[in-house]
């Protein structure tokens, strides 16, 4: 079936408006393949520095023997502290983003270092290194809301233009 | 002494190097980090002098399954041997069991003082660090009047200093406790061994020399960017080690890694173990795992030498260390991440 090609007429602005919007169409559809990519690379990133700190975390308990650390016995009950690290959403150009902002240690405030909480003030190597993973993993994961974010941004605006394409082919056809 | 030792601990002393003997070899090793699943891993074990320690259970196979089967088989050897022994060796064997209480016990501070329960507790100490005492410390409420209990009636209640503050123990950091208790028992140890003289003498306070050194050591790094003062932290310093009095004054001073490195190069050997840490950044090779391998050297050495009670102790060293090896290798396998199988502690038995 031989279809119709119609050259493009410049003169014609509808046809100028129609081509421009199937050019930011264009844009749109690499940008979404562009987050595609950095999104499954930040996952791939996050699962990379779960797994390390779980590797080192099975290195503490070959150092100090599997029984001296129950997390169970040592996991703080009842004395109620302050979170250091907090995710919040801020304005931004294209919209709202997520942002981590961390809280300097302030015994006095109630902003205590977990690590020092929980397994008391002689914390070993391993579990300062398995503590600098699990901060990079959630920096990770903020980057990560961040991006999908921008995914549904740019998946919304792609529907929104298609559905304008097709309204003015629909008015042209019935003309 | 060859003779007298013989009519009283031959018969042990042999029972000890024979389990020596049937400990994991290198080929052993390689067998287990070649399995791909952990029920691979318990056929393995199987294969060696460990048996069918996986008896009838119907569980799936699991980490901690496999770290307590293999614990039961240590917990077995160990109380044949100490309910053969006659004195002084079962004051020996005792003492080899002292550390696993003082784990416990702050394993019990550290529940009170989180509100947790004390049954719950109780299910999460270790078999080896058991006395009788310790399931009537449920009736303790908050874990001052746990130390009352300890201080009247148990085993480690000597190894409580005189100046812990116990009416401020609930804001004491467990680790500290811990700390100060280690610390007694090592110098206690010493001078039990010293006292028993010959050829124990001359093993265990070499073993003991270097745990002191260790602790020290260890206690000094981990303790950099706390808040611990200078005076608590040379308190928990044991003092028996070849570190003189000197070197643990100016380590309780110091805030640097390079500069703990710099007194420990003036003593040969322990210099060594902080060279090529920082190529490894992720964290598998640290000061630890140095100090685990010339331990497992030591104590491999140890049975080099006749009629002494070192033997025991560096037997059960060793095995608790073939344990957590085990351990590791499984772990690496559950969680699937082998290329680290291979970093697990040798002992050179071979």
């Amino acid at each position: 079936m031989s279809q119709k090609v119609v050259p493009c007429d410049e003169s014609d602005p509808k046809r100028a408006k129609d081509e421009d919007v199937r050019c930011i169409l264009d844009g749109l559809l690499l940008q979404m393949i562009h987050l595609i990519e950095d999104l499954e690379l930040l996952h791939s990133q996050v699962n990379k520095e779960s797994c390390r700190a779980q590797l080192v975390l099975a290195r503490v308990r070959l150092h100090q023997g599997f029984h001296r650390i129950p997390a169970e016995a040592q996991l703080p009950r009842g004395r109620p502290y302050k979170a250091l690290t907090r995710v919040i959403e801020k304005d931004n150009y294209c919209g709202k983003v997520f942002k981590i902002i961390r809280l300097p240690v302030n015994a006095i405030l109630g902003y205590l270092l977990p690590v020092k909480n929980i397994f008391g003030c002689l914390v070993s190597d391993n579990l300062r290194i398995a503590n600098r993973h699990c901060d990079n993993c959630l920096d990770l994961v903020v980057e990560c809301a961040n991006v999908q974010r921008k995914l549904q941004l740019t998946i919304i605006s792609i529907e929104n233009l298609r559905n304008l394409l097709n309204q003015t082919t629909m008015s042209s056809d019935a003309k | 002494m060859s003779m007298i030792f013989n009519t009283e601990y031959g018969y042990l002393e042999a029972l000890t190097r024979g389990f020596k003997n049937g400990m994991l070899k290198h080929s052993d090793y390689l067998n287990l980090t070649q399995c791909e699943s952990l029920e691979d891993v318990m056929i393995s074990i199987q294969g060696t002098d460990y048996g069918l320690i996986f008896g009838g259970e119907q569980s799936a196979p699991s980490v901690e399954r496999i770290e307590r089967c293999l614990r039961d088989r240590l917990l077995q050897q160990y109380y044949y041997i100490r309910s053969h022994s006659t004195e002084p060796l079962t004051t020996f064997m005792e003492f080899i069991r002292y550390p696993f209480m003082i784990d416990n016990v702050a394993l019990l501070v550290a529940g009170l003082n989180n509100h947790r329960s004390m049954k719950r507790l109780l299910r999460m100490c270790h078999p080896l660090g058991e006395f009788d005492q310790l399931g009537a410390i449920e009736v303790a409420s908050n874990s001052a009047e746990l130390f009352d209990a300890v201080l009247i009636d148990t085993p480690i209640a000597r190894f409580v200093p005189r100046d812990l503050p116990m009416e401020s123990l609930r804001y004491l950091d467990v680790e500290i406790v811990r700390a100060h208790l280690y610390r007694a028992y090592l110098e206690k140890f010493y001078a039990y061994c010293s006292q028993l003289g010959g050829n124990t003498a001359n093993v265990m306070t070499n073993l003991l020399s270097f745990e002191a050194d260790r602790r020290t050591i260890t206690i000094a790094v981990n303790a950099i960017g706390s808040d611990i003062s200078p005076k608590d932290r040379l308190k928990m310093f044991p003092t028996c080690g070849y570190l003189p009095k000197i070197a643990l004054a100016s380590m309780s001073n110091l805030n640097e890694t390079d500069k703990i490195r710099d007194v420990c190069n003036v003593f040969d050997g322990y210099g060594k173990m902080f060279d090529n840490l920082e190529r490894d950044s992720d964290g598998m090779i640290t000061l630890e795992d140095r100090f685990l391998m010339m331990e497992a050297k030591k104590n491999v050495q140890t049975f080099l030498q006749q009629y002494h009670f070192g033997i025991f102790y560096s037997f059960i060293k060793l095995k608790q260390l073939e344990v957590r090896n085990i351990v590791w290798i499984s772990e690496c396998i559950a969680q699937r991440q082998t290329d680290r199988i291979n970093a697990f502690i040798p002992i050179p038995l071979d």
